[in-house]
């Protein structure tokens, strides 16, 4: 079975994100910047725009500004007119004739030009003396703003402002008359027709929807707009960084926020006007210049978002065809895990996956072939196992059989040995009465031969014992030094027997009171002192005791013939003697050295022997100090 | 052992129970040497009879026979107030290095270890009837 994995570890998932992630990453640069060039173009080419349209508006202005001081000029030098003017100047009360005739050439010329709306004739004190109007007739013009420089210059264009007495925006042009002497007589004013300046500023060709041009003015603070005409006089200042540009005489282009009560972000151009004493601005919304840009943003992020479901769809398809054959073979590992072998993958081709399918299958018949072999290996091991165990229980139970059979042999072997044993003693003994020296003699030989054969029967026993794991270790408190003392009482008569010496040193550090098996301690250490005394024909034997901390030592030290080095390694084997020989010299069994070491290695101990040939040996047996019966282990 | 009085069991009543015949003979042979008025039996239910109808002044017994071993001869003893104070001393094999400790812990007054050596049989007994106060009393050396 596949195991089931979290959504975001699956190869598909990290394939499809990767796609998606690459996809709309680029197509996110490339985007950005392509909307950020488009804008900067937008912006420049509406730069240029209003810059151009800047430019016509200045030269119209100054065209338009240019045919009022040449109608006034055409007036002054009418001859027809000229000298009435001059004449009615000179003698204001004398001729209304010539006032009529005035009034009436300036109405003519009103009428016949459209950029001067009223032409005026004034004296040099300031009193108006005929008029395109004759409202204006008799006014005085001394207050106002023309009229200082009207005397100074010959011509003078007053830069617009608002005529309070008219109640609106006013455009005035002087021209100062001289008489043939070339003395200054009046002064000839007209007033422009403002709507002219509006018109201009009203062309809204290459301004979209929400371009403007306006003028603003440095001392009044009007604005003068297609739209805001009427709405003069003005309450506030008009402020933005364009207007403060232009006013401080800078011409440019920017993008700020415009001036309204509630501002737009506009790109504009300002222009200082010195002849209206002016600030002209061209502006237009940076929304609607940039409207285009939204609309190429729009179509980047249409083309991005299709772009990003074909990248997602082809992720999906790859990560399909590549997650199909590893879920395949998943699937069919899966199933091998559980013991079936017979799926095969279907990957095929010549690519790498399909290269994995064809191994995938390869390994899997290998697999298959390698676990029947084992399943069978393991059957024919199994058997094998079977066929050991009955053996080995079979061995066991042969040996257990042994055993018993060398136990009861013993056991019957014994009995009547014992018997002649004990017969044997009891005429040699002289109770059953006298017999001569030659049947004591031979009686003799009947109970050592007997001894010797009980002492063979007894070592059998013990080794059939140790074999069959029943000789008992009883550790039992004791105290050493009595047992020592048996030890010597029971031996040195045999010594003695020899005319051998029997020397006994007992270490200060031995504890007085420890635990041992004596039995099985006095079995042993009485067979190598009956070993030595055996083997040793002059001299002496020694039995030394000594002890440390953790152990104690038994030795047994003699002068005898000593051991040869080869024999040293299986001195401690069964039916082991020096050679053949000594057995028939020496007499004895050759298991007591067996005994004693399997003995030894039961108590915790072992048995070790030191010797040169020819001056002796040294027998030491080892064994754990035990003195607290605590520190019995439970198996002794 | 030649210093052992012959007749030192003179007059002294005994009984020796043993299966084994053979056994059963060097053992009666050697205390009668000494002067022994020695009764035999060949099994434990023998024993215990003769012994409650003789009295003797103490017994050995082999371990293991037919019919009443020496564990159930001992037991019967200890049960009749008759024998209760009859020292008894346990035969006990070479090898059956246990039963040693077993007969001494069981009530045996002590024990003697099979086979009987005829050389040092006397010693041996005279050391272990030593070690029983109303014996050692009637010892005459």
């Amino acid at each position: 079975m596949r195991q089931k994995m979290p959504w975001w570890r699956s190869i598909r998932t990290n394939l499809i994100l990767f796609l998606v992630v690459l996809i709309a990453g680029s197509v996110g640069i490339v985007t950005y910047q392509l909307v950020q060039r488009t804008e900067q173009e937008l912006e420049e080419q509406a730069f240029d725009e209003l810059q151009a349209i800047s430019e016509l508006k200045r030269q119209q202005i100054e065209n338009w500004l240019q045919r009022g001081p040449i109608t006034l000029e055409t007036v002054a030098r009418n001859q027809a007119v000229r000298g009435p003017i001059l004449d009615y100047v000179s003698e204001p009360t004398a001729d209304t004739d010539h006032q009529t005739t005035i009034n009436t050439f300036f109405s003519d010329v009103t009428a016949s030009d459209p950029i001067v709306e009223e032409i005026s004739l004034y004296t040099l004190d300031g009193r108006v003396l005929a008029s395109s109007d004759a409202v204006q007739i008799n006014k005085v013009v001394t207050r106002q703003p023309y009229f200082a420089l009207s005397l100074e210059n010959d011509t003078y264009i007053q830069p617009p402002y608002f005529d309070v007495g008219r109640g609106e925006l006013t455009l005035v042009v002087t021209r100062l008359l001289t008489d043939e002497a070339g003395n200054a007589a009046g002064v000839l004013t007209g007033r422009l027709n403002v709507d002219e300046l509006a018109a201009i500023m009203s062309q809204r060709a290459g301004l979209g929807d929400t371009g403007e041009t306006y003028l603003v003015s440095r001392e009044s603070n009007y604005l003068l707009t297609p739209s805001r005409l009427e709405n003069y006089p003005l309450n506030r200042a008009y402020r933005s960084t364009g207007i403060d540009r232009a006013l401080s005489g800078e011409s440019g282009s920017d993008s700020y926020q415009n001036h309204y009560d509630d501002p737009e972000l506009v790109l504009g151009t300002y222009t200082w006007l010195p002849e209206l004493q002016s600030a002209m601005l061209a502006e237009i919304t940076e929304g609607e210049v940039l409207a285009n840009s939204r609309e190429a943003t729009q179509a980047a992020i249409a083309t991005g978002g299709g772009a990003l479901i074909l990248a997602s769809l082809l992720g999906l398809f790859l990560a399909t065809l590549l997650t199909r054959p590893i879920l395949q073979l998943t699937d069919i590992a899966g199933e091998m895990s559980q013991g079936h072998f017979d799926k095969k993958t279907t990957i095929t081709g010549a690519s790498e996956v399909g290269l994995l399918g064809r191994t995938f299958n390869n390994m899997s018949e290998r697999l298959s072939q390698t676990i029947n072999e084992l399943d069978q290996k393991v059957v024919e091991i199994e058997t094998a196992n079977k066929e050991l165990r009955i053996a080995n229980a079979r061995a066991r139970e042969a040996t257990r059989l042994k055993s018993e059979f060398m136990a009861t042999m013993s056991h019957e072997l014994r009995t009547p040995l014992n018997a002649i044993i004990g017969f044997t003693g009891i005429m040699l003994q002289g109770m059953g009465g006298e017999i001569d020296h030659d049947a004591t003699h031979m009686l003799t030989r009947v109970e050592s031969n007997s001894e010797r054969l009980l002492h063979l029967i007894n070592d059998v026993l013990d080794i059939a014992k140790i074999e069959a794991g029943r000789l008992d270790i009883v550790h039992k408190e004791l105290e050493i030094h009595k047992l020592i003392q048996q030890w010597r009482d029971e031996t040195s008569i045999l010594a003695d027997n020899k005319g051998l010496e029997f020397e006994m040193q007992i270490a200060s550090s031995v504890p007085v009171r420890l635990y041992a098996d004596s039995e099985r301690l006095t079995q042993v250490v009485k067979n190598l002192l009956s070993n030595a005394i055996k083997f040793t024909d002059t001299g002496k034997v020694t039995l030394n005791v000594d002890a440390d901390e953790n152990q104690w030592k038994i030795q047994v030290t003699d002068t005898g013939i000593g051991i040869p080095p080869h024999a040293v390694n299986y001195i401690f084997e069964e039916f082991r003697q020096v050679d053949g020989s000594s057995k028939r010299i020496y007499g004895g069994t050759g298991l007591g050295l067996s005994i004693s070491r399997n003995i030894c290695r039961m108590m915790g101990g072992n048995i070790g022997v030191n010797s040169r040939l020819g001056e002796g040996s040294t027998f030491t047996v080892t064994l754990p100090l035990i003195t607290n019966e605590k520190l019995l282990e439970p198996t002794m | 052992m030649n210093k052992i009085r012959k007749n030192i069991l003179e007059g002294w009543k005994v009984v020796v129970v043993d299966d084994e015949a053979d056994s059963l003979e060097v053992a009666t042979r050697i205390l009668r040497f000494y002067g022994a008025n020695v009764s035999t039996a060949s099994n434990g239910r023998e024993g215990v009879e003769i012994i409650t109808r003789t009295r003797p002044r103490f017994v050995i017994t082999d371990l293991s026979m037919p019919e009443l071993d020496g564990w159930g001869l001992l037991y019967e003893l200890r049960q009749d107030t008759r024998t209760i104070d009859i020292p008894v001393f346990a035969l006990t094999a070479h090898a059956m290095i246990g039963d040693r400790e077993r007969a001494m812990a069981a009530g045996f007054h002590n024990y003697l270890t099979k086979p009987l050596s005829p050389a040092t049989f006397m010693e041996e007994l005279l050391a272990i009837m030593e070690t029983v106060p109303a014996l050692e009393q009637l010892i005459q050396y």
